[in-house]
């Protein structure tokens, strides 16, 4: 079975790296420009992902209140939520963990960060 | 500002080695450093990329490098050939640049602190920051173009800087 994964990043080359890592792990991945459009294509989609990478700091909703949005949502109840931000802070660790999320990630990082973030979340595509 | 605060702020070598950190995760090549970093040099047909940061510490960290460095660092991120990057493309990758050395610099500030949006310029010569003036700079060479990363603090009423 398919392992999906949405990437939310404002920056276009954030989502190209996370894409092109999260692929060579075997995942279907989609991307969204920020937390306003991930809900959009989260709505609209067929078949909630697996996984969302979020970065925190993007405009119309950043990735704190798009963790918020999902979690009151009944509908995305096992969307894995993956933090991955520059915000390294040990309070903003424990706000986003609390907020919601599952793992957190600290840019920058290396492929094999991100691959080991997603094996502790128990999420692997066989690859 | 206090010692405390002063203390929390990287150094020219810590600058480097946040520098080099973001390198190694998302690039090709090596960074050579620049031992004495020429601070005079001219911005003419440099970019300049930043973020800033505000709270109990407020400043600037800045990237400035040759159009020909930052459409390098683009084509890498995304890899796509030099004819096939867009103006857009090469913000977007200089600005995630700014983006990752000053969320680590922000690391060190403090948790109050905020980091903007990084922003783009695409002339860096015509960039004049008024009440900031600059804390470290390393230079280094990297694919034989030259790269700068300043951190600047604020400081209201100096008269600008560059």
């Amino acid at each position: 079975m398919t392992v999906q994964a949405i990437v939310i990043d404002d920056s276009s080359a954030m989502r190209m790296i996370l894409r092109r890592i999260v692929t060579k792990l075997g995942f279907e991945v989609d991307e969204a420009v920020d937390g306003r459009d991930a809900l959009d294509k989260l709505n609209a989609a067929e078949q909630v992902p697996d996984v969302a990478l979020i970065d925190w700091n993007m405009p119309e909703m950043n990735g704190l209140e798009f963790i918020q949005a999902v979690r009151s949502d009944p509908r995305y109840s096992r969307l894995t939520l993956l933090m991955v931000t520059t915000e390294s802070e040990q309070s903003q660790i424990v706000r986003a963990l609390a907020a919601g999320a599952h793992e957190y990630l600290i840019k920058p990082f290396t492929p094999d960060a991100v691959a080991e973030k997603l094996e502790i979340l128990g999420l692997t595509a066989g690859v | 500002m206090t010692e405390a605060m002063t203390a929390a702020l990287p150094s020219a070598p810590e600058l480097a080695e946040i520098v080099d950190q973001v390198w190694a995760s998302f690039l090709e090549g090596e960074l050579i450093a620049v031992p004495e970093p020429d601070l005079a040099r001219p911005y003419d047909g440099c970019l300049v990329a930043w973020v800033s940061i505000a709270g109990d510490w407020t400043g600037h960290l800045s990237v400035v490098c040759s159009d020909a460095a930052a459409r390098a660092i683009a084509t890498d991120m995304f890899q796509l050939d030099d004819s096939e990057v867009t103006t857009a493309e090469v913000a977007d990758a200089l600005g995630e640049i700014a983006n990752m050395v000053g969320g680590s610099v922000k690391g060190m500030v403090g948790a109050t602190a905020v980091l903007s949006l990084p922003q783009v310029v695409l002339d860096a010569a015509a960039l004049v920051s008024p009440e900031a003036r600059r804390l470290v700079t390393v230079q280094a060479h990297w694919k034989d173009e030259l790269l700068e990363f300043s951190l600047w603090e604020r400081q209201p009423g100096n008269g600008g800087g560059k």
